[in-house]
């Protein structure tokens, strides 16, 4: 019962919100993009240049972590651009594009952690110091609530913000309409004069960012620091909370609440140092997940977007 | 008639053409990686000629070197043809790597635990139990996906994090060896090794077998009905469903053989190379498979030669790393920028209508 009380205590129950929001962040992303008609598998790409670019640009930027946070972001544009390339442009197959992106990202941060993060006796640098938690004047006073909910870092107000953002403008934006159609049934977009190929470059660019920004806030707000996959398949995780968020951002961030806690936990147990092995709890987050997809796909199935994963290729005037 | 053959001549011309820049697109990628290496080491200030050398040293320059080659590609032919076999029929096996470490801690169960068995039916029982075990870790996200329509992608990358730790649990645990200083099981008696095919390497049956797979892989596919079912599901379930073929039947299937190929990878890689069942013993060889699989365009010519290039590129690297203090990773770049650019050459957009001309106007 004590260890109940351990695992369950205040510090966990902030770990879940500080863990839950990269995994929303990177959610969102991904869900405007499924809404435009781009199945995004290179969320962990994404997440993952983005935990690097935000390590790396902390480190080498006199330890600060907004400008960490903001090269995160530029990170997760660039894989986010050549994303859009290969599966706008190029119409390739978009899950062929987002796990060779995957590949490629994984490659290309560990080799970049190697060459200016790693020195040659093996030293890792690639260490970042913690956000300072904020409290909310007044709020934070509330009992309980106020400690868990209005006492966190920045970045998980920042987060809850572009959450509230993105279900604004998703469904009560003309943009998001657009955005929306062009996921539907792009033809018929087409026709009305959306430019599908625009709407599409563009949803894949903000998923980008979103999944770099996802990526920043796991490397600087949740773990401090980079080492090789750092993002252990939290993207993918990421991909699981879009469908069982129903397409949604309020659903994603409930979702994700739910994963952050998985990861909080496993992060719990193994610093509690319970007499069990240390692989049984670091498992959790990827059994919740699957069990997760199971149930849900087993109680009701919500409707994914009619075009997602579709190529839209126009027809040629005859 | 003379304008007829014209037209015909200007047809094949248009043709050659296209097949010039599109056909050849593999090579296409593996000159831009060149290229982009070339760039990159520039750009770092590292002697191109000097890493280019340390990298085909390691990789060819002694007969020894070159077997290592041979082992490294021993484990990409396997991965490499059991992400295709699956891609033939619609389906993203990405969890090549956790059905190897299934594969591998069956094999070693067998191997550690049955000693009453003789040693060479041995060897052959845990490739048998590596394959069943990794046949059965790659069915869960198969029946999944055919049964609840569960997308594989998130399922395989899940269970992939799960077996590894299971894996981790049990060297740590019931099967850690006496005496060792970190997790690991004892070392395989050498009786119960792969023997080993090439004298003077390291190169064992394991390969043999990849090669096998390979010919099997082509044999299914050209000769028989199952594979003409699975191509035919691949391409199109829903005309197939029409046409009487069992759809997720087939999902199921490609995904037991696929994980069965990566189970064999497992059990045969332990017994080959490591002798022994260790935390952090592989390689990332489940996604370096889909990149292979990718860059040999799914067929088993092509995986062979995909899987040949990345493991000289593997043997490769660690020379080049104690030559030119560049780390071993190099070669992650090496093997990413190729798969982009294929991507990129062969999707139906931008690119193609660029290099092959417009098509011509539906009339």
């Amino acid at each position: 019962m004590e260890t109940l009380g351990q695992l369950f205590d205040a510090d966990t129950a902030l770990s879940a919100f500080r863990l839950a929001m990269p995994l929303c962040m990177v959610a969102l992303g991904a869900l405007i993009c499924e809404r435009s008609g781009v199945l995004n598998v290179a969320t962990e790409g994404m997440m993952l240049m983005g935990s690097f670019c935000a390590v790396a640009g902390t480190v080498y930027m006199a330890n600060s972590l907004w400008l960490g946070l903001l090269a995160g972001l530029a990170g997760g544009l660039v894989v986010g651009l050549l994303l859009a390339a290969l599966t706008v442009w190029v119409k390739a197959d978009q899950v062929v594009a987002g796990v060779a992106i995957n590949i490629f990202v994984l490659g290309i941060t560990t080799l970049f952690l190697y060459l200016f993060l790693v020195d040659d006796m093996g030293v890792s640098r690639a260490a970042t110091p913690a956000f300072a938690s904020y409290s909310i004047p007044f709020l934070s006073r509330i009992p309980v609530v106020g400690q868990l909910i209005f006492t966190q870092q920045p970045p998980v107000y920042i987060g809850v913000v572009i959450t509230f953002a993105a279900w604004f403008v998703l469904f009560h934006s003309k943009a998001g309409l657009t955005l929306r159609s062009v996921g539907e049934h792009a033809r018929a977009a087409d026709t009305v004069g959306i430019r599908v190929t625009r709407v599409r470059f563009i949803a894949v660019l903000l998923g980008g960012l979103l999944g770099g920004l996802g990526g920043a806030l796991f490397a600087l707000g949740a773990v401090q620091g980079f080492i090789e996959n750092t993002t252990a398949g939290r993207g993918y995780i990421a991909l699981a909370i879009v469908i069982l968020g129903r397409w949604r951002p309020f659903g994603a961030l409930a979702a994700a609440l739910l994963f952050g806690l998985a990861d909080a936990l496993s992060f719990r147990v193994q610093g509690l140092g319970l007499p069990i092995s240390r692989q049984i709890p670091q498992m959790l987050p990827y059994l919740v997940t699957l069990v997760a997809l199971i149930a849900f796909a087993v109680v009701g199935r919500a409707r994914m977007p009619a075009e997602d994963g579709k190529p839209y290729i126009k027809e040629e005037a005859s | 008639m003379s304008r007829v053959l014209t037209r015909r001549w200007r047809g094949s011309v248009k043709i050659s053409r296209a097949r010039v820049v599109m056909g050849l697109s593999p090579l296409w990628a593996l000159i831009a990686m060149v290229g982009v290496v070339l760039v990159f080491l520039l750009i770092i200030g590292k002697d191109p000629i000097t890493v280019f050398g340390a990298l085909l040293h390691g990789a060819a320059g002694t007969w020894y070197n070159f077997g290592t080659t041979l082992v490294r590609t021993t484990p990409l032919i396997f991965s490499g043809l059991a992400v295709s076999f699956a891609y033939r029929c619609g389906v993203f096996n990405l969890g090549v790597q956790g059905q190897l470490e299934m594969g591998a801690l069956a094999g070693a169960t067998v191997v550690l635990f049955l000693e009453f068995i003789p040693a060479p039916l041995r060897i052959v029982l845990a490739l048998a139990a590596g394959i069943i075990a990794g046949s059965l870790w790659g069915g869960i996200p198969g029946l999944l996906r055919a049964k609840l329509g569960i997308s594989e992608i998130v399922v395989t990358i899940m269970l992939n994090y799960v077996a590894m730790y299971t894996v981790y649990l049990f060297v740590q645990g019931p099967m850690k060896g006496t005496n060792v200083s970190y997790p690991t099981t004892n070392a395989f008696p050498k009786d119960v090794w792969m023997p080993v095919v090439l004298p003077g390497t390291r190169v064992h049956l394991g390969f043999v077998l990849a090669l096998l797979a390979a010919v099997l892989f082509y044999v299914v596919f050209r000769r028989t009905t199952v594979g003409f079912e699975i191509r035919a599901v691949g391409f199109n379930p829903i005309a197939s469903r029409f046409s009487g073929m069992n759809v997720p039947k087939n999902v199921v299937l490609v995904m037991l053989i696929s994980g069965a190929l990566g189970g064999l990878l497992g059990a045969s890689e332990v017994m080959g190379v490591n002798h022994r069942l260790a935390e952090f013993w592989s390689l990332g060889w489940g996604l370096e498979g889909v990149a292979v699989a990718l860059l040999g365009r799914a067929n088993p010519l092509g995986v062979v030669l995909a899987a040949f290039l990345f493991g000289a590129m593997r043997a490769g690297a660690s020379n080049m790393q104690a030559m030119t203090s560049l780390p071993a990773a190099l070669i992650y770049i090496m093997q990413g920028t190729p798969v982009i650019v294929l991507i990129a050459l062969t999707g139906p957009g931008f690119i193609r209508d660029f290099m092959v001309g417009r098509r011509r106007k539906v009339a």
